[in-house]
Formats: structure tokens, sequence, C-alpha cells
């Protein structure tokens, strides 16, 4: 069933169709909100949910203008951009030096994170490990936020810059520019695991 | 950077799956003779696809997709009759506010013109006749009073005017004299 058909039967209140709408697009939104929540995944989840239940609650303004998937997705990043705001509004009355310290995160195993000297001889042994992934992590968070976002929608979430573009409300070649400073980014930051030798 | 500058974007619009097919022609035809391009593309490629892997999101198993879609409802279910309830409570509260207020101005206003008419007639202890005697008696010394004021107006006028004539009576006489002189 088109995803047009499908909305319009759970307008309807139909259930059986709200299940087919979620198992589609359950897994994308996740993977959506597990990124934007930097790999956290209870609050993922709690993303996930929040934004699902807007999404069914607003559905009746949804027009088809653009696909249902950039619509849904634009809620999830919405829903996080709120998420955020009100939790930076929580911790900097509470504990404003915890915040600073989790939003760099300075001191945190520094040795640990970079690649011991037997890795650094032969990085390609692993590429494919925890090691890149925690060094990857590192260079977004590294990112100014709109490029780390582009860059995770880009290449982890797959979407078309022309999708991107919708979805954050920006021009293409806006999208383009971040997504191009956050792949040179990445490139000088990862550069002992992507240069041979 | 080795890559040459006029194909920059076109080597990361590439790397990204995002050139047209029509710039796809002209870079292959880059790539082919160049050599530096051809290998930042490689390294880019590689950065990608590794990225790509280390950022791999775990997926969710069917039971915690189950879990999350039930939840989802159970909440969409209890929330609906209270979103009914809120939306008409939203419209039917200012109404019943403006109500409330007129209501209040209403029974003042009827109080104080029942009070004030009352007061006029229970403090004199006159009968209602002479009430209206009176009053009409005021009328008539407010429209003296008012005659009175234009009069006073007209008079300062017309001094004004009687002034200024006879200024410049003098000046013309003192001209007069002036000239003789």
């Amino acid at each position: 069933m088109h995803d047009q058909d499908l909305i319009a039967k759970v307008r309807e209140q139909d259930k059986d169709a709200l299940d087919e709408l979620f198992s589609r697009y359950m897994q994308k939104a996740y993977a959506i909100a597990f990124h934007l929540c930097s790999g956290d995944r209870e609050q993922a989840r709690d993303l996930t949910q929040e934004a699902l239940l807007k999404a069914v609650r607003k559905i009746g303004t949804f027009k088809g203008e653009a696909s249902f998937s950039t619509w849904l997705y634009r809620i999830i990043y919405n829903t996080w951009l709120d998420s955020r705001k009100q939790c930076t509004r929580w911790t900097d009355i509470f504990s404003p030096r915890r915040w600073a310290k989790q939003q760099g995160e300075p001191d945190r195993d520094i040795l640990e994170e970079q690649p011991d000297s037997d890795a650094k001889k032969n990085p390609l042994n692993i590429l494919q490990g925890k090691q890149l992934d925690r060094e990857l992590q590192k260079a977004l968070q590294e990112l100014p936020e709109k490029q780390r976002i582009v860059f995770q929608f880009k290449v982890f979430n797959e979407m078309s810059i022309k999708e991107i573009a919708t979805l954050l409300n920006s021009a293409e070649g806006t999208v383009k520019s971040h997504l191009f400073r956050a792949t040179r980014h990445l490139q000088k930051t990862l550069r002992d695991w992507t240069y041979e030798g | 950077m080795n890559t040459c500058s006029d194909h920059k974007e076109k080597l990361m619009l590439d790397v990204h799956g995002e050139l047209t097919a029509e710039d796809q022609i002209i870079w292959d035809r880059h790539l082919a003779d160049c050599d530096a391009c051809r290998q930042e593309r490689q390294r880019l490629c590689a950065l990608i696809q590794n990225a790509k892997e280390a950022g791999a999101v775990p997926p969710l198993s069917s039971e915690q997709e189950q879990h999350l879609s039930s939840s989802v409802q159970r909440i969409l279910r209890t929330e609906k009759p209270d979103t009914a309830s809120k939306r008409l409570g939203w419209r039917i509260a200012p109404a019943l506010g403006a109500c409330v207020i007129i209501l209040f101005a209403g029974w003042f206003s009827l109080n104080d013109f029942r009070s004030s008419d009352t007061l006029s007639v229970n403090s004199g202890m006159v009968p209602e006749g002479q009430i209206i005697v009176t009053d009409e008696e005021l009328l008539d010394n407010m429209e003296l009073l008012q005659e009175m004021e234009s009069l006073e107006q007209l008079v300062n006028l017309l001094d004004k005017h009687s002034l200024e004539t006879s200024l410049l009576e003098s000046e013309r006489n003192a001209n007069h004299v002036r000239t003789h002189v």
C-alpha cells in the first residue's frame, strides 16, 4: 500500500494502518534519533517515541507536499531541538559546570582514545574496530552542530542533499557547504585511520 | 591539497553520490587524466565507507520495536478524550469569562443607577415633582451662565479691537506730526 493511502487510513483511526506505518518507519526514525542523541540508546528510544506521538497527533496537517519520511524526520529533528533546549535550560540552572564538561569532555581518557603506537603502525587492522568508532564520535562532536547533523544525515542516514535541505529548511548550497566542511574536517582528524602507510 | 581546485566540488559530490549525470562524464574524463584526484577520491571514499561502518546503528529488536509501537498507541488512546475536552475547554473558557465580565458589569451599573436614583430621592425627603422642578431651574441657570460667558468673551473681543484701532490712530497722528516738523 502506498504511503498516502496508509496515512488516509491512519486519519480514520485505523489501528492496522498505524501498525503498518510504524513498522515502515520505526527503524529509520530510531536511526536518526540515535545519531542525533550521539549514540545514547535510551535517549534515542525516548526521542523516537515522542516524535512518533507528535507525528500521529499532527497527521491531519500532513499535506503530502514532501514525502512522509521527510515530514517525519523533520518532526524528529524539531523534537530533538526542543528537548535539547529544555535540557540546556535545566542543566544551566542546576549545574553549569557539569554541562560544560559534558559538552567538551576535555579530560576523559584522552590517551585511551588515541590509537596506540602499534595501531598507528598498521591502522588498517583496526579500521573496523571500536577505536575508530570512538575517534569518529570525537571528531563529530568537534564539528559545529549544523555540519555534524548534515554529515550524519548524509552519511549515516543516507539522505539526499535535497532531502536534508528540506528537512533543515536550508538552501541546498548551504547543506553542501556544511557537508564538504565536515568531510574535510573528518579527513584531517582521522588522517591516521584513512591514509595508508 | 593534491586535488585540482576546479574540480573540488565535483570530487565532494562524487564521493557523496550526488554528482549529476552530466557532471559525472566531465569528472570521469578528468579522473582518467589526473592521478592526484584519483588518489584523493580513493581516500575520501575510504573515509566515508569507514565512517558508515563505524556509525552503523544497532537496529531495534522486534520486541523493542513492538514495545515502542504499543506504548505510543497506549499513550494516544489514553490522551484522546483528554485532548478533546482540553480543546473544548480552551474554546469555552474565554466565552465564559466574557459572559461573567458582562454580567458583573451589567449588575454593577444597574445597582449604581438604582442607588443614585434612590439617594437623590431619599436624601432631600422631597416629593418627586419638586425634584424635577429644581432640575429645570438648574438647567435654566446653566443656560444663563453660558450666556454670561459668551457675553464676557464678546466684550473682551470688542475691547481688544478698540485698543488696537486707538493704537493705530495714535501712530498715524505721530507720523503726521513728524512729517509736519
